[in-house]
């Protein structure tokens, strides 16, 4: 009988992947984005408002990654950038070896922002990096205000908590000083901000961020 | 809830671990899971029995499990307090903390019997 210590962590697999995503990027300076939430929070609407407002301002990919269907891919690719869908076919979140493959189908030449939507699942996306130089945790205002502490390791692992459809506060009973508090004692280094695609409001500051991300800033 | 492809990432490790130490027949597999990790563990364990009658290699093995407790550091005082959930402001000072363990998940060690 013999004992081997291994000491392997379990995602080490992952980590590798992770890593030779960066790398590739990074050489190339193009800016990964990961992008978190729940199903129907807007992510897919603020890389929309974000790719209109721009305009062709800045060369930008996607990845989108969903259980099925290709109709993210759809809405984006009306904005003539490379879209690449993942199909996870029922798996929970993407990992960096998806990206990875999905890195060989894009032309990278002259990319400045590659955004990658996960599955909608504010569970486990968090757990894996897929290489990203930001991660973007979206919330809803509409989702209620508990859902950062149920739930805190998309938000304890996010450089950006991004609070969407921010218009239809009124309509809810979602306190926007206690979210920040819960935001705060989960993750205190990240920042915050909100916003709603439909009005407007704050897109501009959410622009701003990307663009000092990609100036190193 | 994605146990199941963690336990297939325990599982491939074990095998690699095995094959490098000519080892025929796991007995036993210890991880080491952080409370911050999050990791279930009772779904690990569901994964383990379901999966492990796939390999011969680990049929007949017991899953050990070391629980971490979770910590948090204080950036200003240093201090380390015991954490169960994310919440990180210090107790005493009220300033951001850090997780400072509880949030692994790693194959610790292995044992087996070697071939012949």
């Amino acid at each position: 009988m013999a004992e081997i210590i291994v000491m392997k962590a379990v995602n080490a697999e992952n980590e590798l992947y992770a890593a030779q995503v960066k790398e590739t990027l990074d050489k190339r300076g193009i800016l990964l984005i990961n992008l978190l939430s729940s199903p129907g929070s807007g992510k897919t609407s603020l890389l929309e408002a974000t790719l209109k407002e721009w305009g062709g301002k800045y060369r930008c990919a996607a990845i989108e990654g969903d259980l099925f269907t290709d109709e993210d891919a759809r809405r984006l690719e009306r904005f003539g950038i490379q879209v690449v869908q993942l199909n996870t076919q029922g798996s929970c979140h993407l990992t960096a070896n998806m990206i990875v493959k999905a890195l060989e189908k894009l032309d990278l030449k002259d990319l400045e922002f590659l955004f990658v939507e996960n599955v909608g699942n504010l569970v486990c996306p968090a757990s894996f990096n897929l290489g990203e130089h930001k991660r973007v945790t979206l919330l809803s205002v509409t989702e209620g205000k508990d859902k950062i502490k149920k739930y805190p390791k998309a938000f304890y692992t996010a450089d950006l908590l991004v609070l969407s459809k921010i218009d239809l506060l009124p309509m809810t009973d979602v306190n926007l000083e206690d979210l920040k508090q819960d935001f705060f004692r989960v993750n205190p280094q990240a920042d915050f901000l909100s916003l709603s695609v439909k009005t407007g409001q704050g897109l501009s500051q959410w622009l701003e961020k990307l663009e000092n991300w990609r100036r190193g800033t | 809830m994605h146990e199941f492809s963690l336990m297939e990432s325990v599982i491939r490790i074990v095998k690699e671990a095995s094959e490098s130490n000519r080892l025929a027949r796991i007995t036993s597999i210890t991880l080491v899971v952080g409370k911050l990790s999050g990791v279930n563990i009772e779904a690990l364990r569901f994964a383990f029995e379901a999966l492990k009658n796939e390999e011969s290699l680990i049929q007949e093995a017991v899953l050990e499990i070391e629980e971490k407790e979770g910590q948090g550091k204080c950036s200003v005082c240093d201090k380390i307090v015991p954490v169960w959930h994310y919440d990180l402001l210090c107790p005493d000072c009220g300033m951001p903390m850090q997780v400072a363990g509880g949030d692994e998940f790693y194959v610790k060690s292995i044992t087996g019997e070697r071939d012949g």
